[in-house]
Parts: structure tokens; C-alpha cells; sequence
């Protein structure tokens, strides 16, 4: 078989993938283990939850520990994979033309009979299945573990679960690559993602409560990927659909400014 | 004047400009099929700004540009297709072997027999499954190479190609070059240091701060270059013999040793150093900014003053 951009990309960060992997598994392993003991402390936990504040409840997230909707969509999917998936998404897509035009090795692939957009797309689409890859990892430790700690849910809104997360990755990733294919350089790609991220992140917990603030979630990919909630509603057909749209703009954005400027000076 | 093919690569009023700072003053360049074109200037002259205008790496701010006959901005992939590129910086960061890239690098141009890879490999005498990022400036440059020239291409473009490489291995990459002319292919590199293209240059461009000063066949222009020679005489001689030799400048006697510049043969100055014993006779060339500057700068006034 023909070597191309796409597989070279992979097999370059095969082993970074393998690394991610074992972390995504181990993490998502580790917080769905303490469900049983959550449930069996889960009416005290009910109890001490309804002491706090309200509006904390809410802004978390956190609907009810006592459930294990509740407590997954709180811990795994509420934080610890979308933290882990948005940071590798977003250094894969910042690498993928920046970091390469830094390193000096973009120039050499470009010397070569490829077009500069189907260098974007191939990375892209090499660090969409990367992600992807990650998203699976999640939904199969959830589903070969699932038995064995009690977490007993519907397949498909795991997957539909699973599915949100990868594509917030893949919306903060897309902001990095088209940014870093804009610009060549790594620091504004990170930059960019890292603030869209976080604002995101914090304006749709925010948004939960402080109701000025609603608008900030419209920004948020986080917003569209988790609410209505896919764990208890699994998946949602139109916000599916407008968060697999966004990298697709943005790596055509980035094509089209990539394909516009000088590389590597 | 005979009809010449035409021209491999060609530019005509060829400037670019990055932001406020111009890079390149209007560039006039002409390669013919077949020859071996030695890209000469200081650092920071412009060489590597020209050749990757050529490949469609950076864009021309103004003027012509045809590489094989196209124009690189709206038909790159062609012309790389019909091109290898040695970059003047190679820097991998993969743990790969080399033997990977350049397979990889030789799918994307529609595969290249492993047989000329290794062949190419073995008279570098590069070792290929060593991992990328291990290598050193003089094997990176190796690897660079052996892509440049192992899907044998219409044209080369070599960026600095002798830079990290020992002599003997330059004496192997000069022969590449001969046998690449002698195929018909045509050879267009960029270097820093005269000595590097005048054994195989046929002709060769002079670009010094973004323009070009000159475009000479190699014969005249090594007539041109001047070295810096320095002779050690057995006993004291007298400055006025050598004064006013042919070729002869910035001429410096103290006791027995003489210093000068010689512009063009040495003969005049030989000769009349052999009256004397020789203990001692070194020659360098200056490096091409002080050759050049002093030469062309001169003509350019001689020009304006006319």
C-alpha cells in the first residue's frame, strides 16, 4: 500500500496515541470504579449535597450522585475525558501545520507533488480518527468494565455520550490546526484553542446559573455537546450535526488561509 | 547568437518583499536545460528566498516566474512533481529510520525503486535504518540528498547542498552532479563559497543583498576571483619589485614575507617570485562578499560615472 499524509501522520503519533490511550482508559477506569461505593453512600452523599448551595449544584452539573447518569455525566463526562480529549486535540491539531512549520519539516513535505490543502485535510482527518480513537477508548473501557462495577447503562447513550465528548475535542482541535495553519506558528494555535476551551467550559457552567451570562454558552461547545444531557437522553440529531460542522469549517477557514501565505519563513 | 531551448528556469523582474523589507530587487535569472547553475551569494542575500519562490513555498510579490515552463503559483504540483529539492536547513524530529522517509517521500511522488534509494544511499554511504533524529548535520544532509536525487528528476534544486558534508563525500556529490548533466537533467545550487560550484558550474548567478550583480560563465568568472596570497622568501625582498605586477594588489611587503590580492592568473606574480627562494607560498580565497563587493561595486561605479 502507498504511503500518503494521512497514514504517515498517524504512524508518527502512534505511539503518542498509544500513550493517550492507556491515560483516557486508566482515568475513565478509575472514576467509574468508585461508582458502587458512591451508591452505597449515595443517600448520605444526596443528603450532603443538598446542604450546599443550589446554585453550585447546578453550575456543576450535578444533577444527582445517587445515580449513576448523574455521577458519570458529573465526573467522567462532565470533566476528566473532555479535559483529556480537548488537550490532546488541540496539541495534535496545533502540531499538525504549526509545530511542523516550526520544526522545519513542513517545507520538505511541500517540496513534494501535494497541494497544501490536501496537507490540512490528511492531518486532519489523521487527527479527527486520533480523537476518535480516544472517544472509543472511553466508550470501551465503559463497556467491558460496566458489568463488573454495576454501571449499567443503555449502549447507545453511552455512545452518545462518548460521541459528544470526542466532538468538543474535535471543535477546540480544529480551532488550533486552522489557527496554526493561518498563522505557522504554535503559540497563537495553542493560544486561541486553550481560551475558546476554557471560556467555554466555564460559560456553560456559569450560564447554569447566573442567567445574564446565557449567552456565553452559544459559544460553547461544551453547551451543545452535553446538554440535554446524552447520557439521559442520548443523541441529539441537530447538535450532532452542527458540532461535527464546526471543524469542518474551521479546517476549511484554515485551508483557505494556509493556502494564501508563504510557508516557513 | 544560436536559438537556445527554453530556458529551465526563467524569471523575469522577480521581487519579493516581506512586510516592509524587501528581500529580492527585480531578478533577472535564466537556466538553460542542461547546464549547471552555481546560485552564488552571501548569507542572507536572497538564495534561499528565490529557490523556494520556484517551488511555490513562498509567493512573489512582483514580477515573472516560470520553472519547466509553468508558473509556480498555479501549477506547483506539476513542477515539484518534476523536482528535487534539497532545502538549505533539514531538521527531522522523527524517531523513524530514514529508510521510512524516504519511502514515504518517495509514495507521495508515486514510488521510487527501493534499488536507486539504496544505491544512492550506499554512495553517501548513509546508513538507513538508523533513526532520524539521531542523525548528524552531515547524515541529515545525506538523507536530503539521496530525496533530492532519487526519483531522478528533470531538475534539481539544491539549497547550500555541500553544507555538513566532508570533503570526500563533496567530491561524491560533485560527481551526482556531473552524471545528472550528463544525463540532460539540469542542475540549479546555491552556495555560499565559490570553491563549492567552480569545479562544476557551468555558469553562475552573483545575488548580493537581493540583487543580482552578475550572471558570468564560470571561466570568467573565476578569472574574476581574486585570492589573498601570501609568500615567505628566504632573504628580505624589495616592495618594488612586486609593485605594479599584472593582477597584483593591496600589495604589503615587510622584510621577507609579501601579502597581496591577485585578481585573475597568478602567472606575473609566480614568476617574479621565483627570482627568489620560496620558503613559504599560501593562497586563500576571500569569501565571495569581499569578492564581489570589491569588484562589482567598482564596475557599478565605473558604470554610473559613464
Amino acid at each position: 500500500m502507498r504511503r500518503n499524509v494521512f497514514g504517515r501522520f498517524l504512524r508518527d503519533h502512534l505511539r503518542t496515541l498509544v500513550g493517550w490511550s492507556v491515560g483516557v482508559a486508566a482515568v475513565t477506569a478509575l472514576y467509574s470504579a468508585f461508582w458502587p461505593s458512591m451508591r452505597d453512600s449515595g443517600d448520605a452523599m444526596d443528603a450532603y449535597l443538598e446542604s450546599l448551595p443550589e446554585g453550585l449544584m447546578e453550575s456543576m452539573g450535578w444533577s444527582s450522585l445517587a445515580t449513576v447518569e448523574g455521577y458519570l455525566g458529573a465526573t467522567v463526562f462532565g470533566l476528566l475525558t473532555p479535559v483529556l480529549l480537548v488537550i490532546a486535540a488541540v496539541t495534535l491539531g496545533a502540531r499538525a501545520i504549526a509545530g511542523a512549520e516550526e520544526a522545519q519539516e513542513l517545507e520538505l513535505l511541500l517540496a513534494h507533488p501535494v497541494t497544501r490543502t490536501a496537507v490540512l485535510v490528511q492531518r486532519s482527518a489523521a487527527a479527527a480518527v486520533f480523537v476518535a480513537v480516544l472517544g472509543a477508548v472511553v466508550f470501551g473501557t465503559l463497556l467491558v468494565l460496566g458489568p463488573a462495577i454495576d454501571v449499567d447503562l443503555p449502549v447507545d447513550r453511552l455512545l452518545a455520550a462518548c460521541v459528544s465528548v470526542t466532538l468538543i475535542a474535535l471543535v477546540y482541535g480544529a480551532v488550533a490546526l486552522a489557527v496554526g495553519a493561518a498563522t505557522g506558528r504554535r503559540a497563537p494555535a495553542l493560544g486561541a484553542a486553550a481560551v475558546l476551551a476554557v471560556v467555554g467550559y466555564l460559560g456553560n457552567t456559569f450560564a447554569r446559573q447566573v442567567a445574564e451570562l446565557e449567552w456565553l454558552r452559544f459559544g460553547s461547545a461544551f453547551h451543545y455537546a452535553m446538554d440535554p444531557d446524552p447520557l439521559l437522553h442520548g443523541f441529539d440529531l441537530g447538535r450532532t450535526a452542527l458540532l461535527l460542522a464546526v471543524p469542518v469549517v474551521l479546517a476549511a477557514l484554515g485551508a483557505l488561509a494556509f493556502t494564501r501565505r508563504d510557508v516557513g519563513v | 547568437m544560436h536559438a537556445s531551448p527554453d530556458p529551465v528556469i526563467e524569471t523575469r523582474g522577480l521581487t519579493k518583499d516581506y512586510g516592509s523589507r524587501r528581500a529580492l530587487f527585480g531578478l533577472d535569472l535564466r537556466v538553460r536545460a542542461g547546464e549547471v547553475f552555481g546560485f552564488l551569494g552571501p548569507n542572507g542575500a536572497g538564495k534561499s528566498t528565490t529557490i523556494r519562490i520556484l517551488l511555490d513555498l513562498i509567493r512573489r510579490s512582483a514580477g515573472e516566474v516560470l520553472v519547466l515552463g509553468r508558473d509556480p503559483r498555479t501549477d506547483g504540483v506539476e513542477i515539484r512533481r518534476r523536482v528535487g529539492y534539497l532545502p538549505g536547513d533539514l531538521v527531522f524530529a522523527s524517531r523513524r529510520p530514514a529508510r521510512d522517509l524516504l519511502a514515504y517521500l518517495g509514495d507521495l511522488r508515486g514510488g521510487v525503486p527501493a534499488a536507486q534509494v539504496d544505491a544512492l544511499a550506499e554512495r553517501l554511504d548513509l546508513d538507513l535504518s538508523r533513526p532520524l533524529r539521531s542523525l548528524s548535520k552531515g547524515n541529515r544532509q545525506k538523507v536530503g540528498l539521496v530525496q533530492a536525487f532519487m526519483h531522478r528528476p528533470e531538475l534539481l534544486v539544491l539549497d547550500e547542498p555541500t553544507s555538513g558534508l566532508d570533503p570526500l563525500l563533496q567530491r561524491e556529490f560533485l560527481a551526482m552532479v556531473r552524471e545528472a548533466r550528463a544525463d540532460g537533467r539540469t542542475v540549479f545550487m546555491s552556495s555560499h563559497v565559490l570553491s563549492e560550484v567552480q569545479d562544476v558550474a557551468d555558469r553562475a548567478a552573483v545575488l548580493r543583498g537581493g540583487r543580482l550583480v552578475a550572471t558570468e560563465d564560470m571561466d570568467a568568472l573565476r578569472r574574476r576571483a581574486a585570492r589573498r596570497v601570501r609568500i615567505r622568501f628566504a632573504a628580505p625582498v624589495a616592495a618594488a619589485e612586486f609593485a605594479g605586477l599584472a593582477g597584483v594588489r593591496d600589495l604589503d611587503v615587510d622584510g621577507d614575507a609579501v601579502r597581496c590580492v591577485v585578481d585573475g592568473s597568478p602567472d606575473a606574480l609566480v614568476k617574479q617570485a621565483a627570482r627568489h627562494t620560496v620558503l613559504e607560498l599560501d593562497s586563500a580565497e576571500p569569501d565571495l562578499e569581499e569578492l564581489f563587493f570589491t569588484y562589482y561595486t567598482d564596475q557599478e561605479e565605473v558604470g554610473d560615472a559613464a
